[in-house]
């Protein structure tokens, strides 16, 4: 009888672990921070009996950032598997394909131009980050594809990171028309450090994903005949072309959607993609909510230790995800033939 | 017979034709950086203030200070980066190369941070060799990454690996800047720019700075033979452990000074040996030498263009190369890719 | 009665016309063999059949249906195309990747019922691949590779099968098992087979109708009899051969050849005598 590597129990098992770990790290993240409260305290201020400290610190500062934060992951986990299993390429993701940097050159243009015209900031900071996205994804297609003849898998994520640092580049140059706060601000979002830790945001955000989550999982079956190969899948009756439409502009919103209020995470999407190929294989009905729930994790844990080991200042947690990360990506790009 | 020595002759004569034109183009470049600016001068004031300086006088004290110094900076790391460029891309045959792209400067970067953040009594001899070692670091850890797995080291894999490691260098001397308050200085050294150049650091840079550039032109012809591949040089007699050697040397001893002076800046190194090649050709005992002309020459132009555009802010010409530069990168990574498949 | 109708069928890669004015009749029920030199569009017009590429100009008719005005889904229940050097992702199991054959029969979400995972069984027992069902595709032999995709088209049970170049990379004895595995399928089940072979012998052996193309036309098409003459194959492949039939089967092969050195010369001397 021959083991099998991935079972349908495995997935869900391990699913389900990423989950409570989630959990267990948002509730530790609750309680840690400049000011420790003990789980009772927390419980406290949960059943409405906290102080009004306690609850300023739980309610206005530490739930919201948690929440965001695993939005955010799992954001650009979804983003980032849609994106990996589309191309055929386990080293795209919305950071290496630039499609981040496009939604935050945008996200610039908002806070220098638009944010002083009293237009709903919760709205437009996704639409427009969106808008980025879309356009940094239609130019870095433009460049690469070539009909007839598969991409080469480096040339397009060069392509990718070439643009995204152009679009850094372009962003970096409009922050110098900014002053100090806003400079700082922008240097900040850069770094990705989950800014929009306010309700408002959330609201918006929360909907976006869940939604975009949603399509995406009903999906799963499609991205697994479109890994069999364009052709093979076109002659199962898969229709190739409108499906890929469909799943990049998830892959783009979903991805524009986070960086917009979380900052620009670039390794998120490409790491939690891999940890949950290695746990789940390549299911995509397992793959992704493990991809999502990995993504959460990874920044969950990320600012986790942001905020309690102390690193000093207000360290961005992007930062802390960079340097994780780096070597994890040198080893894949050892490892691509 | 009689063709090649008259072809070698009008390729010489070309060569000098644009290293004079080059220098005539630095030297005019030169002299309308130092006379405008945020504040707007007339060239006499300048030269009276070169030669006929007045300490009394406001203007001429922006000149000597300010402009002066940034110029003469502008022009040590044009040449350097350029010069640097153009020694990577002939002995490591990989036209993409580029101190920037991959990486070496970004450890530079970070080891300069390291340095104003735990020691903040240092002499800058000391900047200047932790900034050497940052980037023998980061272009050491490139490399071999880049030459790890079964096809080895091509370009596009030296580019991808130079990019992540100058991102995780890049996020640890944001870590420093922002948690040992390094500022809003910092911030625009980190963006790449002359501003704060002082006539005291760049002195003590200059012996370095001459002695790498005469260095690059001495291996010079080396380089043209080792471009042909390692195995056809060593027929023709050149040690090429040697030369690789020398030049890794040269090149961590200019990237370094450039990025003390300036912070990272990228694209120079790629774009100047490509248009220098343009136009002298592919012998690099020519592009070389024209390299460091056209490097300083580009780079005093983006510096005065970064101060015009967008008046009064300044624009680093970190960014200026970056928004040309890309680009560019991205066109010579579609003609890489068209003759690598 | 004919399966599939191609009607001047114009196919362009960037501006070149591959296939030039097609026309081709595929008979139902029967194997059917393009044959022609690299690069004369064989592929192309197998590819342009499966609807896999667009034709410039030209026709394709599925049982009398122009192919394009039916939905991909309901082609895929029509006509199964397994693809030159297809590649499962690593990690799948043979019964994982037989049962993407039921794509075109699910909806929504797509759990496999009662039904799919009969028809999976099935067609696994058909290529005899039943006890391989848990192994990894990319753990068995090449021609067992070729099986299990085989076994998907089968699981997707339409009774036309199109195959770009089937044998390709196969050693000898896994080429035969492969064509020996569509030959039964054709004469127990009567699938209709439409394959691109590059072995004239094995399409001669297995092939009730064969199609010779030279530069994007039609040359000569027919039983292995007509299309594999001296002619024909001086004409498509620019040889001069010498046929015999093969004592196994009695059907033609083609036993030596020599290179033609002016190929018009010799068609003058062919239509002189």
């Amino acid at each position: 009888m021959i083991k099998q590597r991935y079972t349908l129990q495995r997935g869900l098992t391990v699913i389900t672990i990423l989950f409570f770990l989630i959990i267990v790290f948002a509730v530790i993240s609750v309680n840690s921070g400049k000011m420790n409260l003990s789980p009772q305290e927390v419980l406290n201020v949960l059943l409405g009996k906290g102080t009004d400290k306690q609850n300023l610190i739980v309610f206005d500062f530490r739930l919201p950032r948690i929440v965001l934060s695993i939005l955010v992951g799992m954001g650009m986990g979804a983003a980032g598997i849609v994106m990996q299993s589309l191309l055929r390429n386990d080293m795209a993701s919305p950071g290496t394909l630039g499609i981040s940097s496009g939604s935050g050159l945008f996200v610039l243009i908002f806070v220098v131009y638009i944010s002083s015209m009293g237009v709903s900031s919760y709205i437009a900071l996704p639409l427009l980050a969106f808008v980025g996205g879309l356009i940094a994804a239609g130019l870095i297609f433009l460049l690469s594809y070539r009909r007839g003849r598969e991409i080469s898998p480096i040339g397009l994520i060069l392509t990718g990171v070439a643009l995204g640092s152009g679009y850094g580049a372009l962003t970096t140059f409009l922050t110098l028309k900014l002053d100090d706060s806003q400079m700082d601000f922008m240097l900040r979002w850069l770094a990705g450090n989950l800014w929009g830790d306010d309700w408002g945001y959330i609201a918006v955000l929360t909907p976006w994903v869940i939604v975009l989550l949603g399509y995406v999982f009903f999906k799963a079956r499609m991205l697994n005949t479109i890994n069999l190969g364009n052709q093979t899948a076109e002659g199962l009756g898969l229709a190739v072309k409108r499906e890929f439409l469909g799943l990049s502009l998830a892959a783009v919103a979903l991805s524009s959607g986070s960086v917009a209020v979380g900052g620009s995470f670039f390794f998120v999407g490409l790491i939690a993609p891999h940890m949950a190929r290695k746990l789940v294989g390549p299911n995509h009905k397992l793959l992704i909510p493990a991809s999502c729930l990995a993504g959460g994790l990874i920044v969950v844990v990320a600012d986790t230790i942001t905020r309690t080991v102390s690193l000093g200042g207000d360290v961005p947690t992007g930062i802390v995800i960079t340097v994780i990360s780096v070597p994890y990506f040198l080893y894949l790009l050892a490892k691509a033939n | 017979m009689q063709n090649k020595s008259a072809k070698k002759r009008v390729t010489k004569l070309s060569f000098t034709m644009y290293m004079v034109v080059g220098l005539g183009l630095m030297i005019l470049m030169s002299a309308a950086s130092i006379s405008f600016g945020a504040a707007d001068m007339r060239l006499a004031t300048a030269w009276e203030a070169i030669f006929r300086f007045d300490p009394t006088l406001t203007d001429h004290q922006i000149i000597q200070t300010l402009r002066l110094p940034r110029t003469a900076a502008d022009l040590m790391v044009g040449c350097s980066l350029a010069v640097c460029g153009a020694i990577m891309q002939g002995t490591t045959r990989n036209p993409l190369a580029d101190s920037g792209l991959m990486g070496i400067s970004s450890g530079a970067a970070f080891a300069i941070a390291l340095c104003l953040a735990f020691m903040p009594g240092y002499a800058y001899w000391q900047m200047m060799l932790f900034a050497c070692m940052g980037a023998a670091l980061a272009t050491g850890m490139t490399y071999f990454i880049a030459s790890l797995g079964k096809r080895g080291m091509t370009p596009q894999r030296l580019v991808l690996a130079g990019l992540s490691i100058s991102m995780l260098f890049g996020a640890l001397s944001q870590y420093l800047a922002i948690n040992y308050n390094l500022g809003r200085a910092l911030a625009f050294w980190t963006a790449g720019s002359t501003a704060g150049a002082q006539w005291g650091e760049l002195l003590m840079i200059t012996p370095l700075f001459i002695a790498g550039v005469l260095l690059a032109v001495a291996l010079s012809p080396s380089v043209t033979v080792l471009n042909l591949g390692d195995e056809v040089a060593g027929g023709l007699g050149i040690r090429s452990g040697l030369v690789k050697g020398l030049s890794t040397i040269v090149v961590l001893v200019l990237t370094g000074l450039a990025v003390v002076v300036v912070g990272p800046v990228g694209f120079v190194g790629l774009i100047t040996p490509h248009i220098v090649r343009y136009l002298v050709g592919v012998d690099y005992r020519y592009i070389i030498p024209a390299a460091a002309v056209y490097g300083a020459l580009l780079t005093v132009s983006a510096d005065l263009a970064g101060r015009l555009i967008n008046k009064p802010f300044e624009t680093p010409i970190g960014i200026i190369f970056s928004i040309i530069g890309v680009p560019y990168f991205l066109f010579l990574a579609r003609k890489q890719r068209r003759e690598f498949e | 009665m004919e399966c599939i109708t191609v009607e001047q069928l114009d196919i362009a890669y960037d501006e070149a016309l591959i296939v030039k004015e097609l026309d081709l009749k595929i008979p139902h029920g029967k194997i059917t063999s393009i044959i022609g030199p690299n690069g004369c569009g064989k592929s192309t017009v197998l590819k342009a059949i499966g609807r896999l590429l667009k034709a410039k100009s030209g026709t394709v008719y599925l049982k009398g249906a122009d192919i394009r005005t039916l939905p991909t889904n309901e082609i895929a229940k029509q006509m199964a195309i397994l693809p030159q050097t297809p590649t499962a992702p690593s990690g799948l199991t043979v019964e994982q990747l037989v049962a993407y054959g039921r794509f075109p029969h699910q909806r929504g979400f797509g759990k496999l019922t009662k039904e799919d995972k009969q028809i999976v069984s099935w067609a696994l027992s058909k290529t005899q691949l039943t006890e391989f069902e848990h192994r990894e595709v990319d753990t068995l032999s090449g021609g067992q590779r070729q099986r299990v995709w085989i076994a998907m088209a089968l699981a997707q049970q339409t009774d036309l099968i199109l195959l770009d170049e089937p044998t390709t990379y196969l050693d000898l004895a896994h080429q035969l098992e492969v064509l020996e595995l569509l030959y039964e399928l054709n004469r127990s089940q009567q699938v209709t087979i439409v394959m691109v072979l590059h072995d004239l012998n094995l399409a001669a052996r297995f092939s009730d109708y064969m199609v010779a193309i030279r530069d994007g036309k039609v040359i000569e098409h027919g039983s292995p009899e007509r299309v594999m003459t001296k002619r024909t194959l001086r004409e498509v492949f620019s040889i001069d051969a010498d046929i015999m039939l093969e004592p196994r089967t009695g059907r033609p092969v083609y036993v030596t050849y020599q290179i033609l050195r002016d190929r018009n010369k010799e068609l003058k001397k062919e239509v002189a005598t």
